[in-house]
């Protein structure tokens, strides 16, 4: 097995103290580190599909998330300063009203494997609060907005119409339990994704990277 | 014959006199007593209280939700710092009192306790690190829901002493929206046998054995039966509930049915909706027998609204006047 396909390997799996050791073969064998990363990211867009057909389930999928970040350390004091390594920025939060951060987080992780800079705002989450995140942050290509619970569904609805109205052209993706495409289109937003796992082909379609 | 004859003649698997509603059938008790949601438990800053393990609740937004990103244990290993709470030094006499002080014996008396073996993992150590840590701490895991499993058990002794309830529900969220949390084998192999010997407790101490499960769990609910669990709450809709009834409806009833990620469960529902949902249920579940209605309308804990209170009244109207007509 190539250095290159280990690392891809130990990533699907999940095995976040060997996938450090590969790393580092791999760069020594003279692998770039661009490659190496490119690789992780194929994997975790495996793990993602996986996911979302049913055939892993949420461990699974996290600890290949902790393995690419494993991975990612590594690389990055070699990568610093490439601009090629982020699709951009994204801003997530959940919404107004709803405490829920399982989904959210689970998103965070797939956007970030996935190669988005993510920003973080947590829960509860105003829609004001959203549109300043994308003013505060750097090259920021798309926001995601999760809820989980029914009746927090207006607070998304009032998110999507409040980041708009701030940045027309900006992407925005909705997501969580109760929602729906239909819902999501109702609302405004460009995109939807039913999990964690679709998060990341949806977002990079979004923006065009796909 | 009163709700609660009406309503045992259900969990018999015996046919009722008329198919019973949860809200009217049901005297529900617990929520007060065993603190597992920080309700009964000290105010550590504005609408934020700690629970029996000292986990902090967020009280400001309807049901209580474990304070975010603030967990008490990093490293499943170490779980054996955490202090465990002891039912048996509990007031219990006091407590059954003021829980049952306007219980007059006409309704089933169910004991809800909150926060199984895996709930309280994930309130402990925040959620991804719970899932993570069933893969790469088994052992450790297993461990930990052995010592959950014996407070549990203790906990389902005193209040079969000083409660006596009909029905115990023992409550563990293994499920999301559309599956299991973690796969059918990690179930089986980390938690059902600690599962397993909470539901014996209960059946042992002569109660009926309820599992609180949201989510789609019908992955597992093989294994429920297996261990003995005599109703499945809240049955929401995303399991095949029809294919439960025909394969276990002499050994399991369906509590629940409610799709409350659906249009009847948003909180701007027409009554129209709301009537529609109620059909459906006495369609596909109320006519198979073994059935205790519940519309999820509503949060846990929170004051309904006066929408809600419309919502909930027609539903019940709509739902008994359909039964009637078929004569369930």
């Amino acid at each position: 097995m190539s250095n290159i396909e280990e690392v891809k390997a130990l990533v699907e799996t999940g095995k976040s103290k060997k996938v450090v050791t590969a790393v580092q073969e791999a760069l020594n064998a003279g692998v770039a580190a661009q490659e190496i990363l490119d690789g992780m990211i194929a994997s975790m867009g495996i793990v993602g599909e996986k996911f979302s057909s049913g055939e892993i389930f949420v461990p699974e999928m996290l600890i290949a998330a902790k393995a690419m970040s494993k991975g990612v350390e590594v690389l990055k004091p070699i990568m610093a300063g490439s601009d090629s390594t982020s699709f951009g920025t994204c801003i997530m939060g959940t919404v107004a009203g709803d405490l829920h951060d399982i989904g959210k987080n689970l998103v965070v992780m797939m956007l970030e494997s996935s190669g988005f800079t993510m920003v973080d705002l947590g829960v509860d989450v105003s829609a004001e609060k959203f549109v300043e995140a994308v003013k505060e942050n750097d090259n920021v290509v798309l926001v995601a907005c999760s809820g989980l619970l029914t009746t927090t569904m207006p607070a998304l609805k009032e998110a999507v119409k409040t980041i708009k109205a701030a940045f027309p052209d900006m992407k925005v993706i909705v997501g969580g339990a109760p929602v729906t495409p239909e819902y999501a289109a109702e609302i405004g937003a460009d995109g939807y994704a039913p999990d964690a796992g679709s998060s990341a082909t949806k977002a990079k379609e979004l923006i065009g990277v796909a | 014959m009163n709700e609660k004859e009406n309503l045992l003649r259900v969990y018999r698997h015996q046919k009722p006199e008329w198919t019973p509603i949860y809200m009217e059938s049901v005297y529900l008790v617990g929520l007060i007593s065993n603190n597992e949601t920080g309700l009964r438990g000290k105010t550590v800053r504005e609408k934020v209280q700690l629970d029996e393990f000292g986990v902090e609740w967020e009280m400001g937004h309807g049901a209580p939700v474990p304070v975010p990103g603030n967990y008490l244990l990093e490293d499943i290993c170490n779980w054996r710092d955490i202090k465990f709470p002891e039912p048996k030094t509990w007031d219990w006499s006091q407590m059954a009192a003021m829980e049952l002080k306007d219980y007059d014996g006409s309704k089933v008396l169910t004991y809800f306790s909150e926060q199984g073996c895996f709930d309280r993992l994930t309130q402990l150590m925040g959620f991804e690190n719970a899932l993570m840590a069933l893969l790469e701490e088994p052992e450790e895991c297993s461990n930990f829901f052995s010592a959950i499993a014996d407070y549990k058990i203790e906990l389902i002794e005193c209040v079969a002493k000083h409660y006596q309830p009909d029905v115990f529900c023992y409550t563990d969220d293994l499920a999301k929206v559309d599956s299991l949390f973690m796969s059918p084998e990690t179930y089986r192999e980390i938690i059902k046998p600690h599962h397993a010997r909470i539901i014996e407790a209960i059946l042992r101490n002569g109660m009926i054995a309820e599992q609180h499960t949201c989510g789609k769990c019908d992955a597992i609910m093989d294994d429920y039966v297996e261990i003995g669990v005599q109703s499945f709450f809240p049955a929401q809709a995303s399991n095949d509930l029809e294919g439960i009834q025909k394969k276990h409806g002499d050994k399991l009833i369906i509590t629940g049915g409610f799709d409350s990620q659906g249009p009847a469960g948003f909180p701007d529902a027409n009554i129209d909706t709301i009537n529609a949902e109620a059909l459906r249920m006495v369609e596909q579940y109320a006519v198979n027998g073994s059935y205790l209605c519940m519309p999820m309308i509503g949060a846990i804990g929170a004051e309904p609204t006066p929408l809600q209170l419309m919502q909930m009244g027609a539903f019940m109207q709509t739902f008994r006047s359909e039964c009637q007509k078929r004569g369930i």
